[in-house]
C-alpha cells in the first residue's frame, strides 16, 4: 500500500511535470517570436513563418497559452466558490476555504504588486506573464489541496 | 579528369562584404550547414569541458541547450543577409534547441 509520504512526493512530481511542459512551451513560443521579430524589425521576411510546422506550432502556443491561464483561474474560482453541504465537517470545511481564500489573495495581491506592476512598465508579453500567472494559480490549488487532505 | 566549374567571384557580381560569405554559400550550399554544425559542437565541447573543468563535474544536458541557442541565435542572424542560408537550416537549428530544451528541463529535476 502506498504511504502518504510517497503520495505527496508523487504529487509534487506531478506539480513539477506541469511547470516543465509550461516552461517548455514558453522556451519554444519565445524563440520562435525572437526570430520572428528579428526578421521583421529589419524589413525582411522571416523564414519561420515560411516553415508550415512552425507557423502552425507557433500560432497553437500563442493560442493555448493564455487558455492555461484562464483554466486555472476558472478552477481556482469554482474550488473556493463551492458551497459546502450542511454536515458534522462542514464547519471544518468552511474555515479552510476561508483560510485558503486569505491566503490566496494576499499572494494575488503580492503578485499584482510585483510580477505585474514590472511586467505593465517594462511591457512584458500577456502570454509570459500568463505562463507564470498559471504556474502561481496552479501551485496555490495544489497546496490548498494538501491542506485538506495532509491537515499541513 | 573532369572538373565542375565553378562559378567566379567577379561572375556572381555582387557588391558589399556580406558577398563574400553569399558567394560562398550559392557556390557550395553545404558550407552554411557545416560552419553553424561546427560552431554548435565547438559551444558544446567548450561549455561541457569549461562545467567539467571548474565546476567538478560536467552537465551535458545543460551545455548542449546552451550551445543550441547560439547556434540558432547565429541562424537567426544570418537570415538578416539575402540568400545567405535556406528556411531548412534555420528551423534544423530552431528544433535543435528545441530538443536540447526538453532534454534539459525533463532530465535535471
Amino acid at each position: 500500500m502506498e504511504s502518504v509520504t510517497n503520495r505527496i512526493n508523487n504529487r509534487g512530481q506531478f506539480r513539477s511535470l506541469i511547470f516543465t511542459a509550461m516552461l517548455v512551451a514558453l522556451f519554444i513560443f519565445a524563440m520562435i517570436s525572437g526570430g520572428i521579430y528579428l526578421s521583421e524589425s529589419n524589413g525582411k521576411n522571416s523564414p519561420l513563418l515560411n516553415n508550415t510546422a512552425i507557423n502552425n506550432t507557433f500560432h497553437t502556443l500563442e493560442e493555448q497559452l493564455p487558455e492555461t491561464q484562464a483554466i486555472a483561474e476558472g478552477q481556482k474560482n469554482n474550488t473556493f466558490l463551492e458551497n459546502p453541504k450542511e454536515g458534522s465537517d462542514s464547519f471544518l470545511f468552511s474555515t479552510i476555504i476561508g483560510a485558503a481564500k486569505v491566503f490566496t489573495g494576499i499572494w494575488r495581491n503580492f503578485y499584482d504588486l510585483t510580477f505585474g506592476l514590472i511586467a505593465e512598465t517594462i511591457g512584458v508579453s500577456p502570454v509570459v506573464l500568463g505562463v507564470f500567472t498559471a504556474m502561481l494559480l496552479v501551485s496555490i490549488l495544489l497546496l490548498f489541496w494538501r491542506l485538506i487532505k495532509v491537515g499541513e | 579528369m573532369i572538373f565542375k566549374t565553378y562559378q567566379t567571384f567577379v561572375e556572381y557580381n555582387q557588391t558589399g562584404a556580406s558577398a563574400t560569405l553569399t558567394y560562398v554559400a550559392s557556390v557550395v550550399p553545404i558550407f552554411i550547414p557545416v560552419l553553424l554544425f561546427s560552431f554548435f559542437i565547438i559551444s558544446l565541447l567548450s561549455s561541457y569541458y569549461f562545467t567539467k573543468r571548474f565546476g567538478g563535474n560536467g552537465n551535458f544536458m545543460g551545455s548542449f541547450a546552451v550551445a543550441g541557442y547560439l547556434t540558432t541565435l547565429v541562424a537567426f542572424s544570418m537570415t538578416l543577409i539575402d540568400g545567405l542560408i535556406n528556411t531548412t537550416t534555420v528551423v534544423t537549428c530552431l528544433v535543435v534547441a528545441i530538443v536540447g530544451t526538453l532534454m534539459l528541463l525533463f532530465t535535471n529535476r
